[in-house]
């Protein structure tokens, strides 16, 4: 049994978490459920659970408000009915920016896991789906050279929503070379969320970080609160190739030709000092950049990047 | 495929790792990459870098396959004479002596490594290459100049194929001569030429005036000529020769016990453990002869006493067990075994007085039954005559003397005769103690004029006796020193007064005041006078009547009848053998040689029996060993003759020459190859073409590596850090 038959006749959905298994699921759907699913069985709470809901005041009952808003706590100590009123109606609002550039489309050598597009669509999907399931608010953005053509999904918290996200990302088209506009990217998000919310970037982040650093300022101003995560392909983190080769650039088409044997050591370096760059950036304006290696679990991804986030903000989950 | 085709296709191999590496940069994998701009700021700080260690790396691969195709075109020869192309002439000297027959333990002798790297040069050469092969032995003789021929004539006629069976001879290197030949045919040519001296350079091949002579030879070499000197010798570690072989110092008599001697050394650089040598005397052996333990350079003499039965030509031949060097393990001489001894005794009248004593002491019995014969005359009217086949000569009482017959007698013992002076109360020496025209004087000693005042009885207790301290070992006196109480016994009435000859040499005294001399000697020639200071009559002493008279006086005679010279000379020396005698009427002759029968006899020309001085004659006995003639007399008769050749000395040093050595010799530009310090000649070089392929190899692994151009088999790469 393969594929989605496989998946849903999975008692513990953790065995399928392995990339090479999760690569063989083609709906995106079902690869973004496994992966919330094995995020949720080893936690117990929500990472983003009440991040939203904000008090505001009380008020005096009235007839016709609803009895199940009256603060009882409030009547017992002052024997008068109140209302509580929240600051924010609504949940906490969240918007996924998907890198949808070709350089997201890397096919990684051995072909027996997710490239980094389909990686961040279901890291972007498993973390739809958790918010939906706390009545929280999740969209999506999907961005290349523009946000022009590309997916976009306002954020709502019907639980469907994940699997709205899941349908606009699977029948994406890969975006037109030309790089990845980031500062285009950001203002989408930011005029998308009406209040204060979530960004949460899934790139390979492989921009200026200049960029990165004008649209995580650009956050900053608009007070959401942000998430990068980068993703890169175990190729790109190793660097394995062997033999004279000829690479060929995704985006713009230019050719570096060399033994990577040689070349190996020196692009780690310039890799780790770009990564070092950018999370320099982020770190400028309080956000953190988490790596996503494509070759890992997902689900303990999501466990060691949201358990950061959390020890970030002093808020023991 | 010849050598420098391997070696083209060596070359072409080497060729392949800068093709391989074009080829590769044309025939490169495509990955379309995400993280590009890395790669450029990667490639932009390692460019240089990359491409000094990857030219380095393919350098070194193709150095390695250089080595490979080197080692693949075995360099024995082209190391030694070069490119063997056409039109250039390769002289190779080929030193063929002695010490080049050396084996060591398990492996080819050293002529074998050389006639290798001869023929294998011959099969790589251009058919039009010339080449012409001297012999370092045999180029001082008259023998014409071998010239130049094509490689390729050489190749069909079979030329390597017969210097391969060609063993090394007996003879010693004359590099000086070769050199001059290779000279001559160098000077000769047209175009470039290579004088290839295939030789083991030992110590006496660069010994004093032979090193003067190389130098002049190598200088009339042409100034552009190449001179390659391949030394393919090794030390010699186990070798015992027969240095010598030495006949009897007294004439070997037919059925008479005689006394050989032989020279052993330790030639080898280890010491020898104890062994044994065999002897052969004519057809018979003799048993074995124990040699000492012999420390390197040490020599040791053993003597083996045994009975000649037949008188003629016999052949004595020593020999070793068999060694790293088997040409030196045999040692020859040849002496000439006689019928009987033959005594002429002269006296006023040989049938009285001291004549009669001396010729019944030397054949008692007068029948010459103990292969000693006395022939007697009166010495008036002696004309000189019949001294050919006599072998001593007494004379009582020497007085005047025909000038004939002395220049007869002078010309006799200088021929080796021996002559007895018994110097009685009668002897006048005046003609004897004087030189005569050309001839030098004969006695040893001069009369002294004293007063006769001699004593008539006999048993007059009186006189004089022998004093044993004076007698000199060795002499025909001994008997007298080796028991005093002979010398009692026997007194001597008024002795002769003699002055010695300055140069003579005192036998032994009488024990008077004046330990007057009584017996003198000196040498003439090659042969011996004796002047025994006292008469031998009654009237002189009553010794005749003695026990010991009988013994001295043969020991005198043995004394003065001096063996035969030997007829030992050494391999290469003209063989001739002079018709005298019943060989005179030989008709024809045949040699065999010492390497009969894997050599064939050899027919003789006879020169002339009715010319005088005829002989047979063969220019060069090249063989150590005996060499015997067959005459067939016109009675149809045999008649055989016998003449040994030994080693030439200087062969026997093995002692390896030093390049300082060789370098005073030549006095100008040569190329020394060692070739020598394993099986064969061009495994020394082969070693060290692997040793650094090797090298290389690991050298291209290590910075292979060091590079980042290769990676263990399942190693991970290194990765960053999540």
């Amino acid at each position: 049994m393969t594929g989605i038959g496989a998946a849903a006749a999975a008692a513990t959905p953790s065995r399928y978490l392995d990339p090479a298994v999760l690569a063989g699921v083609r709906r995106l759907e079902l690869r973004s459920r496994l992966v919330a699913e094995g995020f949720l069985a080893g936690s117990s709470r929500s990472p983003f659970h009440g991040s939203g809901i904000e008090f505001a005041q009380h008020r005096a009952y009235s007839p016709g408000d609803e009895v199940r808003r009256i603060d009882w706590k409030v009547w017992s100590r002052t024997d008068r009915l109140s209302i509580k009123l929240a600051e924010v109606e609504t949940n906490l609002r969240c918007v996924f920016l998907v890198d949808a550039s070709p350089s997201m489309r890397y096919q990684p050598l051995g072909g027996d896991r997710l490239d980094k597009f389909d990686t961040a669509a279901v890291l972007a999907c498993a973390g739809a789906s958790l918010l939906t399931r706390t009545q929280d608010a999740p969209g999506l953005i999907a961005f290349g050279a523009s946000v022009a053509n590309l997916a976009r999904l306002p954020c709502r918290a019907h639980p469907g929503q994940a699997a709205r996200m899941a349908q606009a990302l699977e029948g994406l088209a890969p975006a037109a070379p030309g790089g990845t506009d980031l500062g285009a990217a950001a203002a989408a998000a930011v005029e998308s969320l009406s209040g204060r919310g979530l960004v949460v970037v899934l790139s390979d982040l492989l921009v200026e970080p200049t960029d990165l650093a004008k649209a995580a300022a650009r956050f900053r101003h608009a007070r959401h609160d942000a998430l990068w995560l980068q993703v890169l392909d175990a190729d790109e983190l190793g660097f394995p190739y062997q033999g004279r080769t000829r690479f060929v650039d995704l985006e713009d088409g230019s050719e570096v030709v060399g033994d990577p044997r040689g070349l190996r050591q020196s692009y780690l370096d310039a890799l780790e000092e770009h990564r070092q760059a950018i999370r320099a950036a982020a770190a400028a304006h309080g956000q953190q950049v988490a790596l996503v290696d494509t070759s890992a679990h997902l689900d303990a991804t999501l466990h060691r990047i949201l358990h950061a986030r959390r020890q970030r903000a002093g808020r023991p989950g | 495929m010849s050598a420098w085709g391997l070696a083209i296709g060596g070359a072409a191999l080497a060729a392949g790792p800068p093709i391989i590496h074009w080829l590769f940069r044309r025939r490169l994998r495509r990955v379309e990459f995400a993280a590009l701009r890395f790669l450029l700021r990667a490639q932009r700080r390692t460019l240089d870098r990359l491409r000094r260690e990857e030219w380095l790396v393919i350098a070194l691969r193709m150095l390695a396959l250089a080595l490979v195709g080197l080692l693949l075109a075995d360099p024995v020869s082209d190391a030694g004479a070069g490119h063997p192309g056409a039109g250039a002439l390769t002289v190779a000297v080929l030193d063929d002596s002695l010490s080049m027959g050396h084996r060591p333990p398990g492996g080819t002798t050293v002529l074998d490594r050389a006639v290798t790297a001869l023929a294998d040069h011959l099969n790589r050469a251009d058919p039009d290459h010339r080449v012409a092969v001297l012999s370092a032995s045999r180029c001082g003789r008259s023998d014409p100049l071998p010239q130049p021929a094509p490689a390729g004539e050489l190749k069909r006629s079979g030329f390597a194929e017969r210097l391969a069976v060609r063993p090394a001879s007996d003879l010693v290197a004359d590099p000086a001569a070769a050199l001059t030949a290779a000279a001559a045919l160098a000077n000769a040519h047209r175009g470039s030429v290579t004088v290839w001296w295939l030789t083991d350079l030992r110590h006496g091949d660069l010994d004093g005036t032979r090193a003067a002579r190389l130098k002049s030879a190598a200088a009339t070499l042409p100034a552009d000529a190449r001179l390659v000197v391949q030394d393919l010798g090794q030390t010699v570690e186990q070798d015992l020769a027969v240095e010598s072989v030495l006949p009897p110092s007294h004439r070997v008599v037919a059925g008479s016990p005689a006394v050989f001697r032989a020279r052993i050394r330790n030639a080898g650089q280890r010491s020898s453990a104890a062994t044994t040598v065999s002897i052969q005397i004519g057809d018979a052996a003799v048993p074995p002869v124990a040699v000492p333990a012999l420390g390197s350079g040490e020599a040791a003499e053993i003597t083996c006493t045994a009975t000649c039965p037949e008188p003629g030509d016999t052949a004595i031949t020593v020999a070793l067990p068999a060694d790293e060097l088997p040409g030196d393990d045999r040692g020859s001489c040849v002496v000439t075994v006689h019928r009987e001894l033959v005594a002429l005794v002269l006296a006023k009248d040989p049938r009285i007085g001291a004549a009669r004593s001396l010729a019944i002491a030397i054949d008692p019995l007068g029948d010459g039954g103990f292969a000693q014969r006395v022939r007697q005359r009166t010495v008036a009217g002696w004309d000189g005559a019949g001294l050919d086949d006599v072998d001593v000569v007494l004379i009582d009482n020497p007085g005047a003397i025909a000038p004939a017959a002395r220049t007869a007698l002078t010309a006799w013992i200088k021929a080796g005769g021996g002559l007895g002076l018994i110097l009685g109360p009668t002897a006048e020496l005046a003609a004897w103690s004087q030189a005569s025209g050309s001839d030098p004087p004969l006695a040893p000693v001069e009369l002294l004029a004293v007063e006769q005042t001699r004593s008539p009885a006999v048993d007059d207790p009186t006189g004089v006796r022998l004093r044993p301290d004076s007698i000199q070992p060795g002499s025909f006196l001994s008997l007298f020193s080796a028991d005093a109480r002979f010398a009692d016994l026997v007194r001597f009435r008024q002795p002769a007064a003699v002055r010695p000859m300055p140069g003579a040499r005192v036998l032994g005294r009488f024990d008077d005041a004046a330990g007057s001399p009584a017996a003198v000697a000196w040498n003439l020639g090659r042969g011996q006078v004796v002047a025994i200071c006292t008469g031998l009559d009654l009237a002189s002493t009553a010794w005749s009547k003695d026990p010991t008279f009988l013994p001295v006086i043969n020991d005198l005679v043995w004394q003065l009848c001096r063996g035969d010279p030997p007829r030992v000379e050494r391999a290469g020396a003209a063989l001739s053998e002079p018709l005298t005698g019943r060989l005179a009427d030989a008709v024809s002759a045949t040699l065999t040689t010492p390497r009969f029968p894997a050599e064939d006899l050899i027919a003789l020309a006879v020169d002339g029996p009715a010319l005088p001085g005829g002989r047979v004659l063969r220019h060069a006995a090249d063989h150590a060993g005996v060499y015997v003639i067959h005459g067939l007399l016109a009675d149809g008769s045999h008649l055989i003759r016998r003449q040994a050749r030994v080693v030439d000395p200087a062969e026997l040093d093995l002692a390896r020459a030093t390049p300082g050595a060789l370098h005073a010799a030549l006095g100008r530009p040569y190329e020394l190859i060692d070739g020598g310090s394993a099986a064969s000649g061009g495994v020394a070089l082969r070693w060290w073409l692997l040793a650094g392929l090797l090298v290389v190899l690991v050298a291209e692994t290590l910075l292979a590596q060091r590079f980042g151009h290769h990676e263990a088999n399942g190693a991970a790469p290194p990765r960053l850090a999540v």
